[in-house]
């Protein structure tokens, strides 16, 4: 067990320098560079040597390879720079808007998690039936719908036509609300970007879930558990749904992992202060420290994720915990 | 209809239900604890400063909540981020010596006159003496000299270049500034005086990196009391501002980063005005509500076809006029902004700013453009619907910013009416950024450039200045800083130099119409269209807006309607 644990280590620690890497390169393979970030409007006023200058004054006159070295020893203290642009540290930053993204797409993947992965169960129970059909049908419909389209739909709807909940934001900023006021007030402007994810993103979860049970269920065992009487209540859940789990969690720890990233397209539909929004914004102003903090973050939370899925799957799945500890024992 | 229900049991069900509500509750209470800490940024003497007791008879605060669609910053001339709303923005906390009054000419403001010696070189600026610091120190010369000083000294792209060139700032008193150039600047009251901030020398003095210093104490209007990173500034209006008190008490500036929202926002009077301009679709449907107004003018910004004027087959000024001959901009500007705009003038100026001269016109003629192309004996041999220019088929790719529909779909209609006459056109779409780097590497023209023609567009400001077409022309990189496509004229070159340094306005004029004649020969480029501004508001917040010609109504003057400077 402790070497099977040391070397998927040694792995996660490969894929993280990789990762790092990457993070660090791509963002400077794409066309462009932050000086207009760096200068403000009007950049083309400047002369050459103002512009070496704004360059110089963030590190990105230097050669590649010393820039990856600066980024890498400041990575090991701890240090992940400026924002060019909001001219903050880059900690603050995300730790500001972590709450909101991981409030959003959380209760996101919680709610999409429940209600898919209950109806997907129950339509591979009823595999063919009218219920099954209708309800693979309706994912897959749900499935095809552009996230701001159904944004925009949803405060169209109940933002201007029935005004129930507000359009815009996490909470309305203007005003000093304490207490319960204030809880209320963030779930109701939590509550048309929260529908959304949840509407688009269930589907997924749905389908994983059905085919992942329908292919328990053909398997013999089934079979013997109902010959022998076991009452269908629980063939369903301790036979079925048990073992249908695996790829379930796969998906969910992923999907939790990816929870860190944000969702960007809602994001910006509701102005939703989270971290998708703040990323595209990086991209288009090519803002190299914060693409390269919120992409490492991002990366640990999947490497991480990965190591609770590998964690998990012996105490979901007893063969795979055999398989380890045989291994282990060698 | 589902069998299987019966095994999630009501009591499970119900089980499940009050956890759920609970665990959201609970992310819910505790997000508040972390989300940003208010007003980092707050000038000293605002917020909480208590309020002097209201006599009854005081009318009602007037509130106002107008929506930006990006965050600017910390909000000081270091960290604000776009030229429109941002410097608008900037400009309620911070004074500049003149202002841009509603025709978009230069009148005093902080400076009491501006006399210029006879050469030209010379300016001698009187302040008014009542002008208070928002932490109430008074305004001297002092700190107009140490703020053109402090520009020079740190780099910014829109402070330093005007003050760079200075060859002295002289301080006699109080109230004078002595500014010496070492040429005449026909634009000096334009740029910097009425554009330049000034900002407080006690506060400003000790500041080594200025992007980080936090603080928004100016001498404007308003007063900035408090800053949401992302979502929110709050203004209180400066009851001691020498202009007279704003007409708003409290300017909140929610940040909406959707456009669409945007307008939800307005419809339902979660906001109150907005500094985004309404999209011609929106304009029939929002004058139509009776709670909303919509202030429509003319509009300075340009969208216009930029060829790349090295490049063969555009390098030749006959196929750039018969480019232009073929595509009718009364229709792009019918189709595409539904009416709402003003069709391009050939010669680049607005046909409502003074400086346009009348007789220049527009032409939309296929068969004159043909002519032109066969003229050159640019024909079609094959039978393929393309012509070929020394041998080679008229091929050309046209980029267009990936973020912007209506470009995108006016290069669509571009690359249809180029096909009428034989060149074809594929039209790639390019996100920002890696556009900016093919077309205008670094910002610095003379670095090259690498495309065949692109859709393009310049911001008020180059149009509202005629001075600055000088940027657009001129062949040199230094001083034709905005001559994305190359341009070579020795004429034009000549004009813009005789412009550049005259400040006579009878006599730009001349020289203005004379370049205006030239470019709308030669042809660098293709002017569109103008947009027409389309602001909607709701009246019952605020109605005293002032359209500012070719900018809009955000702007200082709009919240001081008691002032005609």
């Amino acid at each position: 067990m402790t070497s099977f644990i040391a070397g998927k280590l040694g792995q996660y620690l490969l894929v993280l320098w990789i990762a790092v890497t990457l993070n660090f390169a791509l963002p400077r393979l794409m066309p462009g560079n932050p000086l207009a970030l760096l200068a403000g409007e009007e950049v083309n006023l400047l002369t050459s040597q103002q512009r070496a200058q704004l360059m110089a004054s963030v590190g990105l006159d230097q050669p590649l390879l010393v820039q990856y070295g600066r980024y890498l020893q400041n990575l090991a203290r701890g240090n992940f720079g400026y924002s060019f642009q909001k001219n903050k540290p880059i900690t603050t930053i995300l730790a500001d808007r972590l709450p909101w993204t991981l409030l959003l797409t959380g209760s996101s993947l919680f709610f999409s998690t429940i209600i898919g992965v209950t109806l997907g169960a129950m339509a591979a129970w009823k595999r063919g039936e009218r219920g099954d059909v209708g309800l693979l049908g309706f994912f897959v419909f749900l499935e095809s719908l552009p996230s701001f389209w159904v944004g925009m739909l949803l405060v169209a709807l109940f933002g201007v036509q029935f005004p129930i909940f507000p359009t815009f934001g996490a909470m309305t900023p203007w005003v000093t609300l304490e207490g319960w006021a204030h809880v209320e007030d963030i779930l109701r402007h939590l509550a048309l970007p929260l529908a959304t994810l949840t509407i688009v993103s269930m589907s997924g979860m749905f389908l994983v879930a059905r085919y992942s049970m329908l292919a328990v269920l053909g398997e013999e065992f089934i079979t013997v558990a109902r010959a022998k009487g076991v009452s269908e209540r629980n063939v369903l859940f301790r036979h079925a749904l048990r073992n249908a789990l695996l790829p379930i969690a796969t998906v969910f720890a992923l999907n939790l992992a990816f929870a860190f990233g944000g969702a960007t397209v809602v994001e910006t539909v509701f102005s939703y202060p989270g971290i998708g929004r703040l990323v595209y914004e990086a991209v288009l102003n090519r803002d190299y420290p914060v693409l390269q903090a919120a992409f490492l973050m991002i990366t640990v939370m999947v490497v991480f994720a990965n190591i609770l899925t590998d964690l998990l799957y012996p105490l979901l799945d007893p063969r795979v915990r055999h398989a380890v500890e045989r291994g282990g024992a060698r | 209809m589902l069998k299987a229900l019966s095994v999630f049991t009501r009591k499970r069900f119900t089980a499940l239900a009050i956890l759920l509500t609970l665990l959201a509750l609970v992310i819910g209470a505790c997000a508040p604890a972390t989300t940003p800490a208010p007003a980092a940024t707050s000038a000293p003497a605002a917020t909480s400063a208590p309020q002097p007791t209201v006599p009854p008879a005081t009318p009602k605060p007037v509130s106002l909540r107008l929506a930006v669609l990006l965050d600017e910053g910390t909000l000081q001339p270091y960290t604000y981020v776009t030229g429109y709303p941002g410097w608008n923005m900037l400009s309620l906390l911070y004074d500049t010596l003149f202002i841009m009054d509603a025709d978009n000419l230069p009148k005093p403001w902080v400076a009491k006159e501006d006399k210029v010696s006879a050469d030209g070189k010379v300016h001698t600026i009187t302040l008014r003496n009542d002008v208070k610091w928002h932490d109430g120190k008074l305004l001297t010369s002092a700190d107009v000299k140490f703020s053109f000083e402090f520009y020079k000294k740190n780099t910014h792209s829109r402070w330093t270049p005007p003050v760079r060139n200075f060859v002295s700032i002289e301080t006699p008193n109080d109230t004078t500034v002595v500014i010496t150039l070492p040429a005449p600047n026909p634009s000096f009251a334009v740029q910097p005086l009425a554009d330049v901030p000034i900002i407080p020398k006690h506060l400003w003095e000790s500041v080594t990196d200025p992007k980080k210093f936090e603080n928004n104490v100016g001498s404007g209007p308003f007063k900035l009391v408090e800053y949401k990173a992302d979502q929110l500034y709050r203004f209180a209006a400066n009851k001691d501002y020498f202009a007279g008190k704003a007409a708003v008490d409290e300017l909140v500036v929610p940040i909406i980063k959707d456009p669409t929202t945007v307008f939800s926002a307005l419809k339902t009077g979660e906001i109150q005005a907005t500094t985004r301009e309404l999209s011609p679709e929106l304009v029939k449907d929002f004058s139509a509500a009776a709670d909303l107004k919509v202030l429509r003018g003319p509009g300075f910004a340009t969208t216009m076809l930029q060829f790349n004027d090295e490049r063969a087959p555009f390098d030749k000024k006959e196929v750039r006029q018969a480019v232009a001959l073929a595509i009718d901009t009364q229709k792009l500007v019918d189709t595409i902004l539904l009416g709402l705009g003003t069709a391009g003038n050939p010669g680049w100026i607005h046909p409502a700013s003074p400086f346009h001269d009348p007789a220049i016109k527009g032409e939309y003629n296929v068969t004159k453009a043909k002519a032109l192309l066969d003229g050159l004996g640019y024909k079609d041999s094959d039978g393929d619907g393309i012509r070929e220019a020394a041998g080679k088929k008229m091929e050309a790719s046209l980029l267009v910013q990936s973020n912007n529909p209506t470009r995108i779909r006016a290069a669509e209609l571009i690359a249809a009416a180029l096909k009428d006459i034989g060149i074809s056109i594929k039209v790639t779409s390019l996100e920002p950024n890696s556009l900016d780097a093919k077309v205008w590497p670094d910002f610095d023209v003379a670095k090259g450039r690498d495309y065949d023609l692109t859709m393009w567009g310049w911001s008020a400001p180059l149009q509202v200045n005629p001075v600055r077409m000088v940027t657009l022309v001129h062949s040199n990189p230094a001083t034709g800083s905005v001559n994305i496509g190359a341009y070579k004229s020795s004429a034009a070159d000549k004009i813009a130099e005789d412009l550049n340094v005259t400040t006579d306005l009878d006599k730009q004029k001349t020289l203005a119409r004379q370049l205006e004649k030239i470019i709308s020969e030669d042809m660098p480029f293709v002017i569109l269209w103008y947009a027409d501004g389309n602001y909607a508001y709701r009246p019952a917040a605020f109605d005293k807006w002032v359209y500012q010609k070719g900018q809009g109504i955000f702007h200082k003057l709009s919240f001081l309607p008691n002032v005609k400077p």
